[in-house]
């Protein structure tokens, strides 16, 4: 275990022992962690200007929406194609009339989060086993790798065919679709932990639970949280993909309902609304990623 | 605080091969036979790669002989022997904890809440970290680092210690005041040291016994070359001519030649 070539890393880097490759690096590396960027600049930036941040994220999508705005009432794009602003704010003013609007985002919402939360479950207990047991991995890594191949919309039939159209087969796909990003992220992290400090853990009289508490689980903690983050997103995918197919409700549907209508500006207000909801989830997570890592974190 | 009575360290014909590159075996060490006794200090001296840290390993029981057997106290080891306590080469911090936290980790089971951070902050002390206590690993230098994970070793109480190159990312300076520090804690609870170094006056200054650990001329795997007693009281003179003699003995042994034209000297370590 103890070459040269270790030491002198580490006497080259200092303390820090050398960080193993993980899939939380790689998840922020591709810049898929809202606090994961803000971690790794240096806090003297951040202090300096805290409003940047918030506002210098608003000038594009600021842009974008001027663009969109000037190009719908110059007259030059029809309406057909693209509605408003304006007309955007009206149909969602009139769906909630009719009392859609809030049925919709309620029904969609409680979709993602229970297949989101059976997920990361089924995830994180067939992550860890195939993670931190040979045999289990052995067992089970070629059948996970097979289904996780199969693309999302390969099941609906086959669980509208067993479940029927109501809410189970829609959170089951979800479910699914939630699973695959927490058990490849956390599989991946278990088995990279240092073996150094996993040989430090028994060296100093802790038993198999007793290293996977103190230095296996602290170790996957940033990992945990973005394969969470990667699974909500996907939540929301394959929530989408459930109700275009087979419901009478929530934002997916609105979405092939509005298409099928020629609604545009109903069209627009669902994506803004995926756009706006998944970005409302995915900041919980955010909250739930500082609070891990001030406190498991390594800086 | 209890420490575990010292132990004697026995081992007797150890060898150990590892898989090579090619899938074949490679002998690492062989023929190994030693005996420290109870409350010994012994240095571990050898070029790099000569099976320092393998051996160390094997005492501990983190890794297995090939063939032979290591005895602790006149028993077999175990897998992963509680009665050692380890400081690795590397510092092995848990990046997520602080020093003192992970100071507190070589505390035995069953060390009271009072007591034990007692313990962690005077170990901290004693080891220059007092003021670095709640840092991050990441936060401390290479050094600070080392002299943790001593402190992490010693808190254990151990009744064998083993020591890999425990003072390697130190100043001279520091590196004195540590060797002081060993000895004062030595004598207040004599545990039985086995401490890996580079440093031939590091190993003159603290030790019983100096075993030199090399390779004999076309034989493969590394044994035991020499065990040379350390007789003077301490604290040490380096210009001690019994000291100066061992010095000359041990350089050699190392394969340092020791020249008439000092510029084709040249370290082998
Ligand atoms: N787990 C292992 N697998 C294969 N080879 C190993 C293993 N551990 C050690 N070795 C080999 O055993 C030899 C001795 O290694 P060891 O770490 O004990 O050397 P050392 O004397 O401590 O060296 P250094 O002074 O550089 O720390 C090396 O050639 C190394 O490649
Ligand atoms: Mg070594």
């Amino acid at each position: 275990m103890s070459t040269t070539r270790e030491r002198d890393a580490g006497v080259a880097t200092g303390a820090a022992p050398a960080v193993p490759a993980t899939l939380h690096q790689y998840a922020t590396t591709y810049g898929y962690s809202a606090a994961g960027t803000a971690l790794a600049t240096p806090r003297r930036a951040g202090r300096r200007r805290r409003w940047w941040p918030v506002v210098g994220g608003l000038i594009v999508p600021g842009a974008v929406l001027a663009v969109w705005w000037y190009a719908s009432t110059a007259g030059q794009v029809p309406a057909y194609l693209l509605p408003s602003p304006p007309a955007v704010v009206a149909s969602a003013v009139d769906l909630f009339e009719r009392g859609l609007l809030l049925p919709y985002i309620g029904i969609s919402t409680q979709r993602v989060l229970l297949g989101f939360a059976a997920g990361a479950v089924m995830g994180l207990v067939l992550g860890a086993a195939v993670g931190l047991s040979r045999t289990a991995s052995i067992l089970l890594s070629p059948l996970i790798g097979a289904l996780r191949a199969v693309p999302s919309l390969a099941w609906l039939p086959l669980l509208v065919l067993y479940l029927g159209i109501g809410e189970v087969p829609k959170v089951v796909l979800i479910t699914i679709g939630a699973a695959f990003p927490v058990f490849t992220t956390l599989a991946g992290a278990l088995r990279h932990v240092d073996a150094q400090l996993v040989e430090l853990g028994r060296a100093y009289g802790l038993g198999r639970l007793g290293v996977l508490a103190t230095v296996q689980l602290p170790a996957v903690i940033p990992s945990i949280v973005s394969g969470l983050r990667l699974a909500l997103a996907q939540s929301w995918l394959f929530l989408v993909a459930a109700e275009l197919i087979a419901s009478s409700m929530g934002l997916g549907f609105l979405l092939i309902d509005s298409g099928n209508n020629g609604r545009i500006d109903r069209l627009f207000l669902a994506i803004v609304l995926l756009a706006v909801l998944g970005k409302l989830t995915d900041g919980l997570i955010g909250v739930l990623e500082r609070r891990l890592l001030g406190r498991w974190g390594t800086a | 605080m209890p420490t575990a009575p010292a132990l004697s360290v026995a081992l007797r014909g150890i060898a150990r091969r590892f898989a090579d590159a090619h899938g074949g075996e490679r002998l690492v060490l062989r023929d190994v036979d030693l005996t420290v006794g109870a409350g010994e200090i012994v240095a571990l001296l050898g070029a790099s790669g000569s099976g320092k840290s393998t051996l160390l390993r094997l005492i501990a029981g983190l890794d297995a002989a090939d063939d032979g057997l290591v005895l602790l106290g006149g028993t077999a080891a175990a897998e992963v022997d509680q009665r050692c306590a380890v400081a690795f080469q590397e510092p092995r911090l848990l990046p997520w904890r602080t020093i003192t936290r992970n100071v507190q980790l070589g505390l035995p089971r069953g060390t009271g809440r009072g007591p034990g951070r007692e313990r962690v902050s005077e170990l901290l002390r004693l080891v220059g970290l007092g003021a670095a206590a709640a840092l991050r690993p990441r936060q401390v230098s290479g050094g600070m680092a080392q002299r943790a994970s001593l402190a992490r070793a010693l808190a254990r109480g151990p009744g064998i210690l083993l020591l890999d190159e425990p003072f390697g990312a130190l100043d001279a300076l520091t590196r004195l005041t540590m060797h002081d520090l060993l000895l004062d804690i030595h004598a207040a609870e004599p545990a039985t040291i086995v401490l890996v170094t580079h440093d031939v006056d590091e190993a003159l200054a603290l030790a019983d016994h100096i075993v030199v650990l090399g390779k004999e001329p076309d034989r493969e795997g590394a044994t035991i070359r020499a065990v040379l007693p350390v007789s003077a009281p301490r604290p040490r003179d380096h210009s001690d001519p019994d000291l100066a003699r061992l010095r000359a003995e041990l350089l050699e042994l190392l394969g340092v030649l020791i020249p008439s034209h000092p510029s084709t000297a040249k370290e082998t370590t």
